[in-house]
């Protein structure tokens, strides 16, 4: 610095010389003025809608995130369900469930499409309040005290907010059902619980009970000593993938703030009253027909190859010459979510798709069929999109 | 929507100490300032806005050195004939180099920097931004930041040089 004939440190002195220079005040109440107005202006001629925000993403992000917050719906009940499987297991985890004013836990999916286990966050407070978080992806926050909803996306800045008072019909109301869940969960006593052995989960002997309600088999580990549950374990069973939800870290009366329950979105959000679907009534076949419309329609009457191979419809929202509408967008991307919590809920032994080798439009093949679980009675849909109550008989595929 | 009172509250007085101080005076620094927060606008557009404040330092910095050049481009002549001075044994413009010509010699080397060393080396020397920092928000590679850096430095030292002439005649005098 000391040597006049060194250049490298000239630039350093010319530097330091810059950022000693008085600096004056500002900027002017005016000239602020003047930029707060140019914004305005701007933003008015072109303010960023929900269709420019999802151009953003990348096209497999989009199916994938929409699939994520319709599984988030399912999870919600299945996770409640879960906790509750485990409160009727033993009296001890009941009772800590009973008296129980908040819960927390963490829970994670494997998901076959990127390899990495679907981290979520959920939290629950008395009385009825209930938040999901998938980390990066949506948070959504549930006050029935207000009925209202508020689902939070930070990837596309957006947020949706459902006035559940305005809902019709008993179990469209999903929200409510998961609520009711918990309340139901809070009040039983537990006698379909299987022992499972004992295990030891992060240094602490638990037990394991299995429960298998309402179709739905799970596993809930407690502590030996404490009969505070530890882990729940829910297998889910898609056919074409096998995975787990596993409930891990569950933390009773935790004290949590009310800001996580507020359903103010934030101010860079851009606040939709979109009329979701998944909202209306619970996910069945009408999911898989608009899906498979939807695609046919843009892949020359063919069906994908497989109801879960995301990267297909992706391409097929993709094709050339095919306009990308903003609410076709987000209505198909709602419906692979509930589509796929269709299947979820079917278990992988209760339907069957034959969509690669069908057109669309003909009406004497099979494409997709299901059965309730424990039902005779088959459903099936076919090549035209229409469906039908079938027997055994007229399924193209060995099933159970 | 976005809450832009909010984040020119917040973002702005730092904005504009930025752009004053790359600038040098006050007409440039309030339309540059103006400027930035409408290309950060433009930004918000095509691209999620993860941080605001990274992001305006950024715009400001680059829409700084934009005018830089704009200058350069318009005193070209003048200022080419500056350069070339030095050494050539006639009258030399910085004999009487007085405190803060430093500073504004380097904006002038800025301004004929190409763009993006010079916004690389702003951010680096100017805002303290790290390599990885600086690549994240320019969508480079840290070893490009590296290479635009090393580049910038020397590139500047060439077009400092003759300050060190003068100096070192000053300090022989």
């Amino acid at each position: 610095m000391n040597d006049p004939g060194n250049n490298h440190d000239l630039v350093d002195r010319a530097v330091a010389e810059l950022m000693d220079a008085p600096v004056e005040e500002g900027p002017s109440r005016m000239v602020v003025a003047r930029t707060l107005d140019a914004l305005k202006k701007n933003s008015a001629e072109a303010r960023p809608g929900i269709v420019g925000r999802i151009k953003r993403m990348g096209w497999t992000y989009k199916i994938a995130a929409a699939v994520l917050i319709g599984l988030c719906g399912v999870a919600l009940v299945l996770v409640i369900n879960g906790v509750g499987g485990g409160s009727v297991a033993v009296a001890d985890v009941a009772r800590k469930l009973r008296e129980s004013r908040t819960l927390a836990c963490n829970w994670s999916m494997e998901m076959p499409t990127n390899g990495r286990p679907v981290a979520m966050k959920m939290m629950f407070m008395e009385p009825g309040k209930l938040r999901v978080e998938v980390p990066g992806a949506a948070a959504t926050i549930v006050d029935l005290s207000k009925n209202k909803l508020l689902v939070l996306n930070p990837m596309i800045r957006t947020a949706i907010a459902v006035d559940l008072g305005e809902m019709k019909g008993g179990p469209a109301n999903q929200a409510t059902e998961m609520i009711e869940w918990v309340e139901k969960i809070k009040n039983t006593t537990g006698e379909q619980a299987q022992q499972m052995g004992r295990r030891e989960i992060d240094g602490v002997e638990a037990k394991g009970f299995s429960l298998a309600e309402q179709g739905m088999a799970y596993t809930v580990w407690a502590d030996a000593r404490t009969g505070t549950p530890l882990r729940i374990e829910i297998p889910i069973d898609m056919g074409s993938f096998k995975t787990a939800m596993v409930m891990s870290d569950l933390v009773f009366d935790q004290k949590m703030d009310e800001s996580l329950f507020d359903l103010t979105p934030p101010a860079e959000y851009l606040l939709m009253n979109f009329d979701l679907p998944i909202f209306h009534n619970p996910a069945g076949e009408e999911d898989i027909v608009a899906l498979l419309k939807w695609y046919a329609a843009r892949s020359g009457g063919s069906f994908p190859k497989a109801l879960d191979r995301w990267v297909d419809f992706a391409k097929a929202a993709k094709q050339k010459g095919q306009g990308t509408d903003q609410k076709e967008l987000m209505g198909i991307m709602v419906r692979a979510g509930r589509a796929t919590a269709f299947l979820t809920g079917l278990g992988a032994n209760n339907y069957g798709y034959a969509g690669a080798e069908a057109k669309l439009g003909e009406g004497q093949k099979i494409v997709f069929w299901y059965r309730v679980d424990g039902s005779e009675q088959y459903r099936a849909i076919f090549g035209d999109l229409h469906g039908e109550d079938v027997s055994r008989e007229r399924i193209p595929a060995s099933v159970p | 929507m976005i809450d832009w009172e909010g984040i020119v509250a917040r973002e702005g007085p730092g904005v504009w100490r930025r752009v004053y101080r790359l600038l040098g005076n006050r007409a440039d620094a309030d339309e540059v300032f103006q400027e930035t927060f409408l290309a950060a606008l433009s930004f918000s557009k095509r691209e999620v806005v993860e941080s605001w404040g990274a992001l305006l330092h950024r715009l400001g910095t680059a829409r700084a050195v934009d005018r830089l050049r704009q200058r350069q481009r318009r005193n070209s002549r003048q200022e080419l004939a500056d350069f070339d001075f030095v050494g050539s044994g006639e009258a030399e413009p910085y004999q009487n180099a007085q405190a803060g010509e430093l500073s504004e010699r380097l904006r002038v080397a800025l301004g004929r920097l190409p763009e993006r060393q010079a916004e690389v080396f702003c951010l680096h020397a100017l805002e303290g931004w790290e390599h990885a920092e600086i690549a994240k928000q320019m969508q480079i590679t840290s070893d490009a930041v590296g290479v635009l850096l090393h580049r910038a430095r020397s590139r500047l030292r060439e077009l400092l040089a003759p300050m060190i002439k003068v100096e070192n005649r000053k300090v022989a005098s």
